[in-house]
């Protein structure tokens, strides 16, 4: 009964729909695919260069690799966010940020890496089912999320402010988030193809009270809490002007094979105009 | 000439020719796309909203869109990812949204079905979304799994659950209007 009823709803509320003009929209999609185009063609002339070279701190994933000219052939699958599943292997376009004329970011993944605000591994994954549980049991946990951060804490358990979004303003919030020790700075390099700052951080005694606690919002709106299970590979990247922070955080027991799975997902990052 | 007049005359748009496999998809699957975001979203504006967003992302994806096997499911499947992440945004403030939360303007013309649309918007997100995917986009269990990334049991529940509770909420609201006309 309800069911024909929603279907009558359906049926009359098509009606009333009011077509909105066509052509508008695809003046809109074609401003759109100009400026990714534009955008390519600035990422293919920095690629020639930089002539791939990245360089990373010691110890961080050795093949931060050279950036690739974005593959705009197809085959890129919009991320899901957070759905706390096993993804299919393959690669994997996000958006940064909500704000308009930000980079988006692609990502190459192997199997079975789970959707989260960005890309995880951790033991205990449910296959087809939701991930959500093996959060709770988990022994090891590898990660890599994409931020445009637009605001930190100012105390280890205390309310976010934001953050004027300038690459400077953004390094600094990041090398000072509190509840954390920088473990190792090191300061200027060249990460995913573009000028970049990178240290390490480690999580401290302080955010016992408060391990859930907000630490970043993230220009979708996204609420991220510190990741307390081990250092983090933090690299504020300036996009063209537009602070782009990558984060690679693992925990002590982390499968070599999986840490190698980390390394290539951080290797195949590259940002793209948005789609 | 006088800006006035300018502005009277206004600047004629050059004219824009759509592709034609654009224009067919959007006259054959528009309306029923903004329905169908209509019942997962509970809102008209945000469902045209979303509709012309994956419209635009269509147009700008080029001949990627003209190999696509099935563009409304496309179409749909990109209108969901924007609302789904649009919603993760607002749930960040879930804490005033509650007090800010009223219900938007129906449309001149279903009157008829506000007690449906009402009921729709009351229930769980979770139940909306696949009661509108399965009965109003007509899209198969397993599709609707697919889409919204979770399990075909998942959805079979909340599909049960949704039909009990829209059912409820729609005899509870058939039982005040009969109270109502007897008086």
């Amino acid at each position: 009964m309800s069911e024909l009823k929603l279907r009558k709803f359906a049926s009359r509320a098509e009606d009333l729909v009011i077509l909105p003009d066509l052509a508008d929209l695809d003046r809109q999609g074609h401003a759109l695919r100009r400026r990714r185009q534009a955008v390519v063609a600035t990422l293919a002339a920095c690629l020639l260069a930089v002539v791939g070279l990245v360089v990373v701190s010691h110890d961080s994933p050795r093949d931060v690799a050279p950036i690739r000219p974005p593959d705009d052939s197809g085959g890129v699958r919009s991320y899901p966010g957070n759905m706390m599943r096993d993804l299919a292997s393959g690669t994997y376009e996000m958006d940064v940020s909500d704000a308009s004329g930000f980079p988006n970011v692609r990502f190459t993944l192997p199997d079975g890496w789970n959707a989260w605000e960005g890309p995880n591994r951790f033991n205990g994954h449910a296959g087809g089912r939701s991930n959500e549980d093996a959060l709770g049991h988990l022994t090891w946990y590898v990660g890599v999320v994409y931020l445009d951060v637009v605001a930190v804490a100012t105390e280890p358990c205390g309310q976010v402010r934001m953050v004027d979004p300038t690459v400077a303003a953004v390094t600094r919030a990041m090398a000072t988030v509190p509840g954390h020790r920088v473990v190792r700075d090191a300061g200027r390099v060249r990460a995913f193809g573009h000028p970049a700052t990178h240290f390490r951080i480690r999580p401290t005694a302080a955010l016992d009270d408060c391990p859930d606690q907000t630490m970043y919002v993230s220009g979708t709106g996204a609420g991220i809490q510190p990741f307390t299970g081990g250092a983090s590979d933090v690299w504020v990247v300036d996009v063209g002007g537009h602070p782009i922070v990558v984060f690679a955080a693992h925990s002590k027991g982390v499968p070599p094979t999986i840490r190698r799975e980390q390394a290539a997902v951080l290797a195949s990052t590259e940002f793209t105009s948005p789609a | 000439m006088a800006e006035k007049e300018t502005l009277a005359l206004g600047r004629e748009a050059a004219a824009h020719p759509v592709r034609p496999d654009l224009a067919e998809v959007f006259t054959q699957s528009y309306r029923r796309l903004v329905v169908q975001l209509y019942g997962v979203v509970g809102n008209l504006g945000e469902a045209e909203d979303l509709v012309q967003e994956s419209f635009v992302r269509a147009s700008a994806a080029g001949g990627r869109f003209r190999r696509v096997d099935n563009p409304e499911a496309w179409l749909r499947r990109t209108a969901i990812n924007l609302h789904r992440n649009r919603w993760r945004k607002l749930r960040n403030f879930g804490r005033v949204r509650p007090r800010l939360e009223v219900s938007p303007p129906d449309p001149p013309g279903l009157e008829e079905h506000v007690a449906v649309i009402e009921a729709l918007r009351t229930l769980p997100a979770g139940q909306r979304e696949v009661l509108a995917l399965h009965y109003l986009a007509d899209q198969p269990v397993s599709d609707v799994a697919e889409l919204l990334g979770v399990a075909e049991g998942t959805v079979k529940t909340r599909l049960m659950r949704g039909r009990e509770a829209l059912a409820a909420l729609l005899s509870e609201e058939t039982r005040l209007s009969q109270e109502e006309e007897g008086r």
